[in-house]
């Protein structure tokens, strides 16, 4: 009978265990950017300009975390399905390359050239622009010459 | 290293630069460079109990018409699979992202010359050239199609890789899990760089 109850309970761990392990190997990337640290808050100018003057130490400091970066909209494209934001002024040819997430497109199509935006996203390295993926639209400030209407 | 690493980039750069300030003086180096930042490239593994898919659509690629070169740059992070799991592995395990950030291929588009840039329409062909992945580079050969219309320049095609002649190697206990040869996709729109 002892022996019995051992066994019951030796199926219940590893079930849990092989349970588990499903679970991790076939989690699905999370979309939740909005729930993640944020590693750095900066603008876009000062980015571009610790790229610029050392590559290898601003890697060292921003590859791989989540940064949240404030900047004009420089330009913006959609392309394969997926919308990329560009944040810098027309003064540099270097710029800030954000690959949105597809949650965001509706946002995305919202946002008007030379609007300031902040966008959050990974930081995956530099390839003639900083390049970020994953990312969303923290907070979008109005045009100046906006015509939109408040009730 | 470091500085190998970033010439090539840095070369871009600089054609880039020159592009745009002699621009007008020089219209026809101008108007015989096409440029994308966000190419796609995708790789896929089909292993017996596992199929991997990944996907890249910030690719940088440069192409020069007058001197049939082509220049493709790639960022390992930007490459997205749909498990974290797996592409953790990816850049952890496999491809060493932190130590080889960046892949490239560097190769001349044979007979370029001959198309007609002025007319919409589509070519195939050879090109052959370095492809540089975890360090490791290898001479490839392969056909792509070249499609032109208007200002752009699509460039598809694919090719198999064997994931060993670059150093990835792939443990015994994942063997059914990852297949060692994959195969390559890329559709890569360039526009032309205007003067």
């Amino acid at each position: 009978m002892k022996r019995q109850k051992y066994l019951i309970l030796i199926i219940i761990i590893a079930a849990i265990v092989a349970g588990t392990a499903f679970y991790l190997l076939n989690q699905k990337k999370s979309n939740c950017m909005n729930e993640k640290e944020i590693a750095f808050k900066l603008e876009t100018d000062s980015l571009l300009a610790q790229f610029l003057q050392d590559e290898v130490m601003a890697l060292k400091t921003y590859n791989d975390k989540i940064v949240e970066i404030k900047g004009i909209v420089k330009d913006k494209e959609f392309k394969d399905g997926y919308w990329f934001v560009y944040l810098g002024d027309s003064s540099h040819i270097n710029q800030i390359q954000c690959k949105m997430l597809s949650t965001q497109n509706f946002e995305v199509e919202q946002l008007k050239i030379n609007q300031k935006v902040t966008i959050r996203g990974y930081c995956i390295g530099y390839l003639l622009d900083i390049l970020f993926n994953q990312a969303i639209i923290t907070k979008e400030e109005p045009m100046k010459n906006s015509t939109k209407k408040c009730f | 290293m470091n500085r190998n690493k970033q010439s090539s980039q840095k070369r871009i750069r600089l054609i880039l630069i020159f592009s745009i300030l002699f621009g007008n003086v020089s219209n026809t180096i101008a108007q015989s460079q096409y440029l994308s930042k966000t190419g796609h490239i995708s790789f896929f593994s089909n292993a017996p109990l596992e199929n991997i898919e990944a996907h890249n659509h910030q690719v940088l690629s440069l192409v020069d018409v007058a001197k049939n070169e082509i220049s493709v740059n790639v960022l390992m992070k930007a490459f997205e699979f749909e498990k974290s799991l797996m592409q953790e592995h990816f850049n952890e395990n496999y491809v060493e992202s932190d130590l080889y950030p960046k892949a490239k291929f560097e190769g001349k588009l044979v007979n370029l010359g001959t198309i007609d840039f002025s007319k919409p329409g589509t070519y195939k062909l050879d090109v052959e050239g370095v492809i540089k992945i975890h360090g490791i580079e290898k001479n490839i050969k392969t056909k792509v199609e070249i499609s032109i219309d208007h200002n752009q320049l699509i460039a598809r095609g694919n090719f198999r890789l064997n994931l060993s002649n670059f150093g990835i190697t792939i443990p015994q206990v994942v063997f059914q899990n990852i297949a060692n040869e994959i195969d390559v996709k890329f559709e890569i729109l360039h526009n032309l760089i205007k003067p």
